[in-house]
């Protein structure tokens, strides 16, 4: 699916790395949710999951975010796409639990737009889903 | 005889970046064509994130990769592109649907490749796929 996006490569690495993952590692969800529509679909690929819709993925991000202690998503590379309103990342997150232990992983995400904020959002994990 | 379709720059590069990804991932796994093995500069980095398939390391050939990873399915269709393309940053991700026949099980995947290009060729990729589903 295609959606219309006005931003340009500067807004799509701002809205992906800035906004999203700067709230994801600060564990605010509402910071996380402000960069999705209503009726986004957050799916991780690798495992065959989707989570539909905002209520369902603050659901998710609730349980994500007690998993762990700290969050840290690091060393993206990005490919900004303003003609079609898509932005991907590879990049490494690392996530520690209170008992101190860690998984790190490497990831890619790709999102798409629609206006200025994220309709979808698919994610590709290199070990276990914990976006569950 | 000239083009129906008139492509400005930044169209045509777009093109020419996608044509690279999709001859390596239809040309070279699927069909095994040694040329698809041009589209990789020199020491190029290829890394299977999923563990799925041998990683190509800067020592070893592209050709020698092909082989591996058809040597592991008797089968392999890669299909269902989808692409982002930043062709400021010469990166091209993209999302695709691949089916193997291993051990006479026909699988589906679902995966992504991250790839990094120079001067029009490919100097490094990350691929990631999800477990395999049995269909058919």
């Amino acid at each position: 699916m295609r959606y219309e996006s006005a931003l340009d490569a500067v807004a799509l690495e701002d809205l992906a790395i800035r906004r999203y993952f700067g709230a994801v590692d600060a564990k605010d969800i509402e910071g996380v949710l402000s960069c999705l529509h209503d009726e986004a679909l957050f799916t991780v690929q690798t495992d065959f999951v989707c989570h539909a819709g905002k209520p369902a993925i603050r659901r998710m991000l609730v349980d994500y975010f007690a998993a762990f202690e700290t969050i840290v998503h690091r060393d993206f590379k990005l490919s900004a796409d303003p003609a079609t309103g898509r932005v991907a990342a590879t990049f490494e997150g690392l996530v520690t639990t209170a008992a101190g232990v860690a998984t790190r992983l490497c990831n890619t995400n790709i999102w798409r737009v629609r206006g200025g904020r994220f309709q979808e959002i698919h994610v590709f994990m290199s070990g276990p889903n914990i976006l569950v | 005889m000239s083009s129906p379709i008139s492509l400005d720059g930044i169209w045509r590069e777009r093109r020419a970046l996608v044509a690279v990804v999709e001859q390596f991932l239809v040309d070279g796994l699927d069909s095994g064509s040694p040329s698809a093995a041009g589209g990789f500069a020199t020491g190029a980095l290829l890394l299977d994130a999923t563990g799925d398939l041998p990683a190509l390391s800067g020592s070893a050939s592209p050709e020698a990769w092909m082989r591996a990873y058809r040597n592991a399915c008797r089968y392999s269709c890669h299909m269902e592109f989808s692409h982002v393309v930043d062709a400021g940053m010469a990166g091209v991700c993209s999302q695709f649907t691949r089916l193997n026949l291993r051990d006479d099980r026909l699988l589906r995947q679902e995966c992504a490749g991250h790839f990094r290009f120079r001067d029009g060729l490919i100097t490094g990729a990350v691929i990631h796929a999800s477990r395999p589903v049995e269909i058919g």
